[in-house]
């Protein structure tokens, strides 16, 4: 498949870039010597501890074999280790990666249960007042930034009437639901307007096709009109949206993160940028540009898998 | 980044009838007079309460330094008054537990939001508007390149960007203090992907017109097309965009001093207003509500008049 090829070039060239940028970033604008200072400092090292930090890095090779041997070791799984707390970087992101997609994952489908009933009763009754509704809703959803809705979801929920915790356990299991249900709503809120409005469109386009007049001749129940005939052939649109959205949602988890002390990716992004621990800052980025890619290359796949004339369109331009 | 660009309406817009250069507003007074009825009527009563509450924002930001009601940042505390007391007639937002006024706060911590985001926006209107008016107009390879390395700027979590840039620019020793240029910099990965591939489009609609013929026959070179024939028809619908962007700015550039990692000084933005009162929510919720509240209007404003100018002046790809 040659549309499956060139994708995957581009992603590929897409993480190197991304990869390369925040490597080279820390170079350009310190010289080697204020790096290793940084670093000394944060470990609060011994001064022969210097050449041990000066080959870690490799700092007599030039910037691109540098480059080259820390993207090499990252393949393999060696991210190097954090000057601040001594740990293998690869180590701890294996431990909060799994929280950080979780949140993604709980926020998309908190977003699609709310999203697609009301998109689709929006545009079954198009320009009645449910409707007229539901979009100045999700304009005034559009406006409220995910920090200000946790902040508000907090006071409610968690402090108002105690039913969730305003602050995630250190240890935090992918199943405590309880913990990941105000975090997650706080990303969610803000997609619910996006996908209603997205499928709102695309539904009513399709319930003026023939097909759906034909349903409605044999007689068929509103309900099954709606969800069983009309609802796939408009939801094209809805699932690229969401594999942007979720690459997407990977930058809102740091302040969300942030929010409930959740122990994920985003608070070891803040915590090493507060520390100046600049092998962590690497490293979470690069797992976040490498979860990006491999989110939308996932949903191009699936999306032309959906809808066959995507592939011979792609591949001919 | 599309978790804070609603929809995706630099897809949307592409082309829009000639317009002459003529500002924005110039255009809607004219559509509303063609119709025979009052613009008032047709651009609707939220259209006008918008506007009314970003004049009251502006102005009162703008003209802080002059105005008797706001007190300078971190001047005058008064501890007099219990900051769980909430507001009243000397405080009209209430204090904080280092007694300052809040209302002042608001104001001159938006000051520093605002000058933020239209830095940010003006940046990416010049830089964004080149980068697309040079892929829309010679299009081919150029415009590959152009538009790849925009797609993956739009689709890329632009917070994560950001943070790896301030993480690295505003290093001071052992802390990160970003002062305003990095914040601003940092920032305008926001502005200057939306507003280039939207310039890009319209672009790519002018230069197939038949005016943009007329001049290349009458000998014109291409530069003189951009900027006589290209230039005036791009720059209103990009200045309508150029809302709903100040808004994401603005909702950026609070999630980056909500995390302490905006600039620093005497006057906290509205983001870090947010989250200092964080800490007193259950007695005293008014201190993080009120910063919150106008920000929300604020962009509430800006989204909603963007959306009225956009579906008024726009003519969707469709339609051509």
């Amino acid at each position: 498949m040659k549309f499956v090829a060139v994708r995957l070039v581009q992603l590929v060239v897409v993480l190197l870039a991304a990869t390369f940028f925040t490597y080279s970033l820390t170079f350009i604008t310190n010289s080697p010597k204020e790096v290793v200072d940084t670093l000394l400092q944060i470990e609060a090292g011994a001064p022969e501890r210097r050449t041990v930090i000066e080959e870690d890095l490799n700092l007599d090779d030039p910037l691109l074999v540098r480059y080259g041997k820390w993207l090499g070791d990252a393949v393999t799984g060696d991210l190097g280790q954090s000057y601040s707390t001594q740990e293998p970087v690869a180590d701890r992101i294996q431990t909060r990666l799994p929280r950080t997609l979780a949140l993604v994952l709980y926020a998309q489908i908190i977003a699609l249960l709310l999203a697609v009933p009301a998109g689709i009763l929006a545009a079954w009754r198009a320009n009645s007042w449910f409707d007229r509704g539901l979009s100045s809703t999700s304009i005034g959803l559009l406006a409220v930034p995910n920090y200000v809705l946790a902040v508000l979801l907090v006071y409610f929920f968690a402090l108002r009437l105690g039913w969730f915790p305003s602050i995630t356990k250190a240890d935090l299991k992918v199943t405590d639901f309880k913990s990941y249900l105000l975090p997650a709503a706080s990303l969610a809120l803000g997609q619910v307007a996006v996908y209603m409005r997205l499928l709102r469109t695309d539904m009513i386009a399709t319930l003026q096709e023939d097909f759906i007049g034909m349903a409605k001749a044999k007689g068929l129940t509103t309900r099954s009109i709606l969800f069983r005939h009309a609802l796939r052939p408009s939801s094209l649109s809805l699932v690229t949206t969401i594999g942007i959205n979720a690459g997407a949602a990977l930058g809102g988890t740091v302040i969300i993160e942030t929010i409930f002390g959740m122990p994920g990716m985003g608070t070891m992004l803040v915590d090493a940028i507060f520390r100046r621990d600049i092998l962590v800052v690497q490293g979470v980025v690069a797992v976040i540009a490498a979860g990006f890619v491999i989110i939308n290359f996932l949903i191009d796949l699936l999306y032309a898998l959906l809808d066959p004339r995507i592939r011979s369109v792609r591949s001919a331009a | 980044m599309s978790d804070l660009l609603p929809e995706h309406r630099a897809d949307a817009t592409v082309g829009l009838p000639e317009t002459g250069g003529a500002s924005p507003s110039a255009v809607t007074a004219a559509a509303a007079a063609d119709d025979g009825r009052s613009k008032k009527r047709r651009l609707g009563i939220g259209f006008w309460l918008s506007t009314v509450w970003l004049v009251v924002v502006f102005g009162l930001t703008m003209a802080a330094p002059f105005l008797p009601f706001v007190e300078k940042a971190g001047a005058f505390p008064d501890f007099s008054v219990d900051p769980a007391a909430g507001p009243s007639a000397d405080h009209w937002f209430g204090v904080n537990k280092n007694g300052d006024d809040l209302f002042s706060q608001v104001v001159n911590g938006g000051r520093i939001s605002l000058f933020i985001a239209f830095a940010v926006v003006i940046l990416g209107f010049v830089s964004g508007g080149i980068v697309g008016m040079v892929a829309g107009f010679f299009r081919g390879r150029v415009d590959r390149v152009i538009s790849a390395i925009i797609d993956v700027l739009l689709a890329f979590p632009a917070l994560v960007l950001a943070l790896a840039m301030i993480a690295v620019f505003a290093s001071d020793g052992s802390t990160v203090r970003p002062n305003m240029p990095v914040v601003i910099g940092s920032l305008s990965i926001l502005s200057v992907a939306p507003l280039a591939r939207i310039t890009r489009g319209i672009t790519l609609a002018f230069a197939e017109r038949e005016f943009v013929t007329a001049a290349r026959t009458l000998g014109a070179t291409n530069g003189r097309i951009l900027r006589k024939e290209i230039l005036p028809n791009v720059i209103p619908p990009m200045a309508v965009f150029s809302l709903t962007v100040i808004a994401v700015v603005i909702v950026a550039e609070g999630a980056l001093a909500f995390l302490g990692l905006s600039v620093g000084g005497a006057a906290p933005t509205w983001g870090k207003l947010i989250n200092v009162g964080r800490p007193e929510l259950e007695s005293a919720p008014h201190i993080t509500f009120f910063p919150a509240g106008v920000m929300f209007l604020t962009i509430l404003a800006l989204n909603y008049i963007g959306d009225i100018l956009q579906s008024k002046f726009t003519v969707r790809e469709g339609a051509l």
